[in-house]
């Protein structure tokens, strides 16, 4: 029986530990650990308002007092036809942190660096040749790539662990127009506006877990003091 | 049965018994906690509820005497602006009909008067015969239906007639007055269908 | 006071004369003797039927804000996440609850396997568990298909063209079975269909079968002697115990211990770390995007891993197939002279941790890409899996045993 648990352990423990084979060059980052609160989620709401909503919908995301405070709104997201994006239409962000994880969507906008060769003036470590342009630019200034693009393509084929994080590899070039700290807040503060986006309950349901088991531990206790009276009649 | 076992027995016997009720009382505190969640799921969801929120209607275009029909959680709601020959006729008293003075709880309390709404030309109606649901006619004008018609709502389905504050007269198939829909006036002709003024709008949205 | 009790009775004396629902109950659970060594393994049969209980009950209420079509499947799902009153919890019981019946049921075989569960007279009771596992994993399957993201589209795909394989009929059967020539929303219909009435209705006949047959022939136990062969002069087995009230607290706790654990998964982490619910299948289908790796979900795995360890895909398919159908041989494969691993001999024991080894690696290999190495082991562990099943009349026959005791100890 023990000899199972182990296996059965050590199983879940290596299924946790596969990444996703992302060719990227680099390793994500781990998101700033920041309490989550309302005031946050209003101020990131703002954030993609300003500068996310103009190509890319929450379409799952309907009426709630976050959205409606930070001017996320039903009738305020773009209608995206995809014909007017020649096939490949900005997705839809409902769900992007279900799907990508927060650290990724934090390392995303760390992954910007100018590049002279794409039409947009700028390349990303983690999508490489995509079409959209860095939304921060502004906020954040500009970065620039210190190795070759050759080396890049060395580095992609290396394991998750010995890739390096996106500012080994990357310099400013610019600075952005806010402090690179305040930024880096309002950028954590986007992400935990979307990871409310994609699961609006999950405040609620972690703080129903919470009474569900100290109820269920409660009664566990009287059954087992049950279990023990009938058991004694046994001996 | 053992010696030791008649003992045990005898000796627990108060301890069980507690036990056994304590362990009855949690599980239905539990069957009733795990019904909750299912029972909840069946009431309207937040869609439904955004769908159902209380709607807004300039009333300075309703011209005398005309009727706007708008549609407030799945159900039509007609907006009607009265002449005042007509609001002076609904003041007098009137012995034809069923419940005059709005008794029964049709209508909120501040449409509880003669004219059964808040602004005496400005009536606002759930669209809905009190006999079997179905919607009733408009006719403003007098002896339009008959000589004796003094103008009002006429439901063709069963023949219930109702005067021009929704009010049914005596002896028709509909047993009461039409229903007068939650509202208020947020400003002089700015109508605010499916809410009361006193209540908070995050009650609907909830 | 009385005679309102002389009339409770008189109306249960009404109901019992005409539907005898108090011998029933004397019967099955009064009157049933149970082993009383039963151990911590034989509580995954009751937590099995509240798992089923869970989904069954979730499940009507998750069908009535579904909606099967390929346009809308996706985001009725979510719907039911975000704007049914407590839909979230619900969709959780049931997500939760599918991969909780998959890590009971596969403990629950465990068992059995250990203690020889499945020797006579047990043969019925063995094969009305191994129909339930099929039926159980067309079940999960079909459902896996339902919220119709990018896994739910692409592991119909693989599993619909695994029938494409079968010579000459292939083609036409993959036609007839998805309703068109590619995956499509007739397929999601069908599967809607098969998920909410026709399977679930041959689960709980089955559930019910596999019930009856173990009251007709009594739960074997760790030991492996049959309690029946000692009884007292009134025929009650010496070493039983009634199942009321002993065995009904003892389940009524170890269900309430595995609640408890239930909802931590269900309330903390929902999506075990991408493996309950996985990240790919937030995606809507997409027909024109395959997701990087398309890998079926975890209790799926382990065969998974069998149909990609050989090079050619019908014999893959059938290797597959194979793998779930030789349980049911186990009462006839097994030659030993005792039940229980506890009196059985080196290879035996040997033989089960390979087995139990083999089937978790092939778990984790099923979720690799099948390149290099681990296709090699894939190849070995799927080998060291049915080794230890097509051994067995030879292991469990010339191994040393040790004699079990007439009476349970203790």
């Amino acid at each position: 029986m023990r000899k199972f648990f182990k296996a059965f352990i050590s199983i879940v423990i290596a299924l946790n530990v596969i990444e996703l084979c992302d060719a990227a060059p680099i390793r994500l980052e781990s998101m700033p650990q920041l309490k989550s609160s309302q005031a946050r989620l209003i101020s990131g709401g703002r954030l993609f308002a300003q500068h996310c909503m103009q190509c890319h919908s929450l379409q799952y995301f309907t009426h709630d007092p976050i959205g409606d405070a930070s001017g996320v709104v039903p009738d305020r997201m773009p209608k995206i036809d995809p014909e007017a994006w020649s096939g490949h239409p900005p997705p839809d962000l409902s769900l992007i942190t279900r799907y990508r994880g927060t650290d990724w969507l934090y390392t995303y906008f760390y992954s910007y660096y100018q590049d002279a060769s794409r039409p947009t003036g700028s390349n990303h470590l983690l999508t490489a040749n995509t079409s959209m342009p860095n939304p921060f630019e502004q906020l954040q200034g500009t970065h620039q790539l210190m190795i070759s693009k050759d080396q890049l393509s060395v580095l992609e084929k290396q394991p998750a662990s010995q890739k390096p994080p996106w500012y080994r590899i990357l310099k400013t070039m610019h600075a952005g127009s806010i402090p690179a700290a305040e930024f880096d807040t309002q950028l954590t503060e986007l992400v935990l506006f979307l990871e409310y986006v994609g699961e609006p309950h999950r405040a609620a349901r972690e703080a129903l877990g919470g009474w569900v088991i100290m109820f269920l531990l409660i009664f566990f206790v009287v059954a087992f003091l049950l279990y023990r009276e009938y058991w004694k009649m046994l001996d | 049965m053992s010696i030791k076992e008649v003992q045990n027995t005898a000796v627990d016997l108060k301890r069980r018994e507690f036990l056994l009720r304590l362990a009855s009382i949690l599980g239905v505190v539990s069957v009733a906690g795990l019904l909750w969640p299912f029972i909840r799921a069946l009431f309207p969801s937040a869609v439904t509820r955004a769908a159902g929120r209380p709607i807004e209607l300039d009333v300075s275009t309703l011209t005398v005497g005309e009727q706007r029909t708008v549609m407030w959680r799945g159900k039509p709601i007609w907006v009607i602006r009265r002449s005042d020959s007509a609001i002076a006729k609904l003041l007098e008293p009137n012995q034809q009909l069923e419940d005059p003075e709005s008794k029964l709880p049709q209508q909120p309390p501040y449409a509880q008067n003669a004219t059964r709404s808040l602004r005496p030309d400005i009536l606002v109606l759930v669209a809905a015969c009190t006999h079997l649901g179905c919607v009733p006619t408009y006719r403003p004008d007098p002896h339009t239906l008959d000589q004796y018609w003094p103008g009002g709502f006429f439901c063709s389905c069963h023949g219930s007639k109702f005067d021009l504050a929704g009010r049914v007269y005596q002896g028709m198939p509909a047993p009461t007055n039409l229903e007068v829909p939650p509202y208020y006036f947020k400003d002089l002709n700015t109508l605010v269908i499916g809410v009361h003024a006193s209540s908070r709008v995050s009650e609907v949205n909830g | 006071m009385s005679q309102r009790r002389a009339e409770t009775s008189g109306i249960s004396d009404w109901i019992n004369q005409r539907l005898p629902v108090n011998q029933f109950f004397i019967r099955h659970l009064v009157n049933y003797f149970a082993p009383k060594n039963l151990n911590f393994w034989y509580f995954f049969g009751v937590f099995s039927l509240v798992v089923l209980a869970n989904q069954v009950l979730t499940g009507i209420a998750l069908a009535m804000v579904y909606t099967p079509t390929g346009a809308e499947a996706f985001a009725s799902v979510e719907h039911i996440m975000r704007h049914v009153p407590y839909g979230w919890l619900l969709r959780y019981m049931h997500s939760t609850g599918a991969s909780a019946f998959f890590i009971v049921i596969y403990l629950h075989i465990y068992r059995a396997l250990m203690y020889g569960s499945y020797r006579m007279p047990r043969e019925l009771l063995w094969l009305t568990g191994c129909v339930l596992f099929m039926v159980l994993m067309a079940e999960s399957f079909t459902g896996y298909v339902l919220p119709w993201g990018q896994m739910s589209f692409w592991g119909a795909k693989v599993i619909a063209e695994l029938f494409g394989t079968i010579p000459g009929i292939g083609t036409t059967l993959v036609h007839w079975i998805q309703g068109d020539y590619v995956i499509s929303e007739v397929l999601l219909k069908r599967f809607f269909a098969f998920h909410v009435i026709a399977v679930p209705l041959i689960l709980i006949a089955m559930v019910m079968l596999h019930i009856v047959a173990l009251h007709s022939v009594g739960s074997n136990n760790p030991e492996g002697i049959e309690i029946k062969d000692q009884c007292d002069r009134r025929g009650r087995p010496l070493d039983g115990i009634q199942f009321h009230p002993y065995y009904t607290v003892k389940d009524i706790m170890a269900v309430l211990g595995f609640l408890i654990v239930f909802a931590w998964v269900l309330f903390y982490v929902p999506e075990f770390w991408g493996l309950f619910l996985e990240p790919a299948n937030f995606q809507p289908a997409n027909p024109l995007v395959t997701p990087a790796h398309i890998q079926p979900v975890w209790y799926f795995s382990s065969f998974f891993a069998m149909l990609r360890a050989v090079p050619d895909k019908s014999y893959g398919a059938l290797v597959m197939l194979s793998a779930v159908v030789i349980l049911c041989f186990v009462p006839w494969l097994d030659r030993s002279p005792v039940r229980s691993i506890r009196y059985k001999g080196i290879g035996s024991k040997i033989a089960l941790s390979c087995l139990v080894l083999s089937f978790s690696i092939l778990g984790f290999l099923g979720t690799q890409p099948a390149v290099g190495g681990y296709l090699i082991m894939a190849r070995i562990m799927t080998g060291v899996y049915f080794a230890c099943f097509l051994a067995m009349p030879i292991y469990t026959r010339i191994e040393s045993c040790r004699t079990p005791p007439k009476r349970i100890q203790g």
